[in-house]
């Protein structure tokens, strides 16, 4: 459990991805999503299991292409736990 | 020529017993006349049948075609021509022609004890196990044959040999050597001395004493005299060099082909600077034995080392030679027998001169010699022409009748066909004609042929590991331990051979398992010491690896790295200079099991934790670890997705779902849609977006058809997008939403 707060941007390409990891283990926030199997992966690698807000900056899709996907592939719902829980989304 | 004046003692022209019996010999009758060296047994047995026919065998690989080409030259005119002598399956009808044409005579077969196998393997030895073996199941199978072959051909068969002959069915007659010397030297009357006493000594002395004058010849008998010591090789060497070259070389040529006619070897040879006649001269020295209008080379010739190798004879001469023989065939396209022994001839010069195309025409079915010429070749190192050699011994196998395949062929032809199997397999192998899976399945087939093989189980391990199938490969060590019998070189060929191969794939930790069982009990095999020393050099030199395995964990690389492992007084290190670690450990496997372990921990605990959280030295760890080692593929602990969603459109006409377009992306991911989703398609669904499931590898790209398809909706991408995450946000936060809904 780090006191720091840590921000890093991922190297997915033609786009962006940012993930900002709170302290004390208190999860992270993902900025944007251009590649959700990158970010997936360090989350995973992490053990980050709470997005405490996943923020899409704008539209365009070299920000939003991933998120869609990355929201679909890991909802909590109806009992049926996905590996991350999203507590806020802001567009 | 000077004179010398050895006189021989003859053996007394008192009956014997050996000459009694030998001239009692029934019809069909066969018997073995055993005794040492130069003690007259030969002589013996040809005054007790003089008009019998003689074969003096010839050395392995042609000690068969050998012995049925001088019989056939003997008895040619007892047979009809129209014999089909050497053509086909020569071996199997061979035996038929024996039968026909000895049918009433006796026959003396001479040098019996070449029947019996040549000495084991060595390291210095060109014939492998699996050669050697074949050579002596020739043998075998050419001395339990003859007393049936002679039975049924009524002939009365005398074998003379210096040794006992197992599986020959026939008495065997002890003969005694006189108890006085045989040879004399007239001009002193004194004993022959005993260091001087091996065959063909004496001989060997008088041509040289001929050549270099009484004095020398005083000399070097005073000097045996006193030492004891001067040898029938220091005579053969001493001899060479007074010959002179072309001399030795004829000598040679008619050694590699048993006899020649006088006649055809002096128009094969450049005519004589001077007035000497060079076959003339080695006659009169007695060191070629003129028989009718043959000459032929004494075996002590060879023994003394006074011949050269048949690679140094002149090829022009060898060519010639063949050719005139050639010349000789009275029916090219019929099988006349006399034919055979000038076919035969020109079939071992062109293997001689390795002269692959001619060695072929001249085989007449002969595949045996195709496959001593095609051996020979395969250890020159052209294994492109070794291959072809070996294609065309197994198609003139297909081409043969199964009908003339007499009983001789059947006991011989598994191990043969066994051997040309996989060395056309082998050889194909490195030439690079046949794929990894075509040489699998010719090491395969020859296995089956011959189980008991120890160097054909191991090969076929090693290409198991050079192709990365491990499973396989122990799974065949594993059956060869049960079917290859215990001998000294049984774990070369199970263990350290395919170890080889393993090593060549890095594959370490195999290495190590196959050579611990031949580390633990030590050796007593030269060869198989050597080739483990040479193993565990290799190890502590470091072995190049992409993949390193060891327990649970696997490293693969970004680029081959350097493993060493090295013995100590007490236990193994294994080190990985490139990531600065070493383990040590009582047992090598355990050390590498450590080493690999350790770095997949320690590796594992860098990459779980952000850099943040990290010191200065763990962020400069995690950033060398992470420049070796490829995380993603490598097993350190670190879990991967096994499936994931795709936004995209699905294509009917080409069943297959394609990612949403990715600007200046070129990586577009596709997949082919499941039949049965397929089925609920309709041509409208084209223009909508969708969301597809597919398992996928560990870098995320798709390894299986589209497993699940939902809905996104229709409509403008971008509103599209908005519409659904705005809806998917709400889902997130709200375990009260139905999810399922389109």
């Amino acid at each position: 459990m780090s006191p720091d707060i840590g921000v890093y941007s991922l190297d997915v390409g033609q786009g962006d991805a940012t993930i900002i990891v709170l302290p004390e283990g208190a999860g992270a926030v993902v900025f944007d999503c251009h590649d959700e199997r990158v970010v997936s992966q360090v989350l995973r690698t992490w053990g980050i299991a709470t997005i405490q807000a996943f923020i899409i900056s704008h539209l365009d899709i070299d920000h939003i292409r991933g998120a869609l996907s990355f929201l679909r592939s890991h909802p909590e719902r109806n009992g049926r736990v996905g590996e991350f829980q999203v507590r806020q989304m802001w567009l | 020529m000077p004179d010398f004046n050895l006189a021989r003692l003859e053996i007394p022209d008192s009956p014997s017993r050996t000459g009694e019996r030998v001239r009692s010999l029934a019809s069909g009758e066969l018997c073995v006349v055993v005794g040492p060296a130069g003690s007259g047994k030969t002589w013996e047995v040809r005054k007790a049948l003089p008009d019998a026919i003689y074969v003096r065998l010839q050395e392995s690989p042609f000690l068969w075609q050998g012995f049925a080409s001088d019989v056939a030259r003997q008895v040619a005119h007892k047979v009809p021509l129209k014999w089909r002598f050497l053509a086909r399956q020569d071996g199997g009808l061979v035996p038929q022609a024996l039968h026909q044409a000895l049918r009433g005579s006796a026959l003396v077969i001479d040098a019996g004890e070449r029947l019996l196998s040549s000495s084991p393997p060595s390291a210095e030895s060109s014939w492998t196990a699996p050669e050697l073996a074949l050579q002596a199941e020739e043998r075998l199978a050419f001395r339990h044959s003859l007393g049936e072959l002679m039975r049924r051909a009524g002939v009365r068969c005398v074998i003379v040999s210096r040794a006992h002959l197992d599986g020959v069915r026939g008495e065997v007659i002890e003969h005694r050597a006189p108890e006085h010397p045989r040879f004399m030297l007239d001009q002193t009357s004194s004993p022959v001395p005993e260091s001087l006493s091996a065959p063909g000594t004496l001989a060997l002395l008088r041509a040289w004493r001929a050549l270099r004058g009484s004095d020398a010849f005083d000399a070097l008998l005073h000097e045996a005299e006193e030492r004891g010591d001067v040898t029938p090789q220091r005579i053969g060497v001493e001899l060479r060099q007074a010959l002179g070259t072309g001399t030795t070389h004829i000598l040679t040529l008619v050694d590699l082909l048993g006899d020649v006619e006088r006649s055809l070897l002096r128009r094969a040879l450049p005519d004589p600077q001077d007035d000497v006649e060079p076959i003339q001269m080695l006659i009169d020295l007695g060191l070629l034995e003129l028989r009718g209008d043959r000459v032929e080379a004494p075996s002590f010739l060879r023994a003394a080392q006074v011949l050269v190798t048949p690679s140094e004879v002149p090829r022009t001469w060898m060519e010639r030679l063949a050719a005139l023989s050639l010349d000789q065939i009275t029916e090219p396209k019929g099988f006349d027998l006399r034919d055979a022994a000038h076919v035969f001839r020109a079939h071992r010069l062109y293997v001689a001169l390795h002269d692959i195309q001619r060695a072929m025409a001249t085989t007449r079915g002969y595949a045996g010699g195709l496959v001593g010429l095609a051996a020979e070749i395969s250890r020159s190192g052209d294994h492109r022409t070794a291959f072809d050699c070996y294609d065309r011994v197994l198609a003139m196998w297909r081409e043969s009748l199964p009908s003339d395949w007499l009983w001789y062929d059947q006991a011989l032809t598994p191990h043969l066909h066994s051997y040309v199997l996989h060395y056309r397999a082998y050889n194909g192998a490195r030439a690079r004609v046949l794929s990894a899976a075509e040489v699998e399945g010719g090491y395969i087939e020859a296995r089956e042929l011959w189980l008991e093989n120890a160097l054909w189980h191991g090969r076929l391990i090693g290409l198991h590991f050079e192709l990365g199938q491990v499973d396989k490969a122990w799974a065949v060590l594993q059956s060869a331990e049960g079917c290859v019998r215990d001998h000294e070189r049984r774990d070369w060929a199970l263990r350290l051979l395919p170890a080889r191969s393993a090593m060549r794939a890095g594959a370490i930790m195999e290495v190590l398992a196959l050579i611990a069982p031949v580390l633990r009990d030590a050796p007593g095999d030269y060869r198989t010491a050597r080739a483990l020393q040479e193993l565990l050099d290799a190890l502590q030199r470091g072995v190049e690896v992409d993949v390193l395995k060891g327990g649970d964990a696997r490293l693969v690389f970004h680029r081959a790295q350097t493993v060493e492992m090295m013995r100590l007084s007490q236990g193994w290190l294994a080190s990985l200079p490139a990531a600065s670690t070493s383990k040590q450990a009582p047992q090598a496997s355990e050390a590498l099991v450590k080493l690999v372990g350790g770095l997949a921990d320690e590796a594992r605990k860098l990459v779980q934790t952000p850099s943040h959280a990290l010191t200065d030295v763990e962020i400069s760890r995690k950033g060398r670890l992470i420049g070796l080692l490829d995380l993603l593929n490598s097993d350190i602990g670190l879990s991967f997705a096994r499936d994931r969603w795709l936004v995209g459109r699905v294509d009917l006409e080409q069943q297959r779902f394609t990612e949403l377009h990715r600007a200046q992306d070129d990586d577009v991911l596709s997949a082919p849609i499941a039949s049965d989703l397929l089925g609920n398609l309709r041509p409208g669904d084209q223009e909508a977006l969708w969301f597809a499931r597919v398992e996928t590898v560990r870098d995320g790209s798709p390894r299986s058809e589209v497993l699940e398809l939902e809905p996104i909706g229709l409509g403008r991408s971008a509103w599209e997008l908005n519409k659904e995450l705005r809806r998917l946000s709400r889902a997130s936060g709200d375990d009260e939403v139905v999810e399922d809904e389109p």
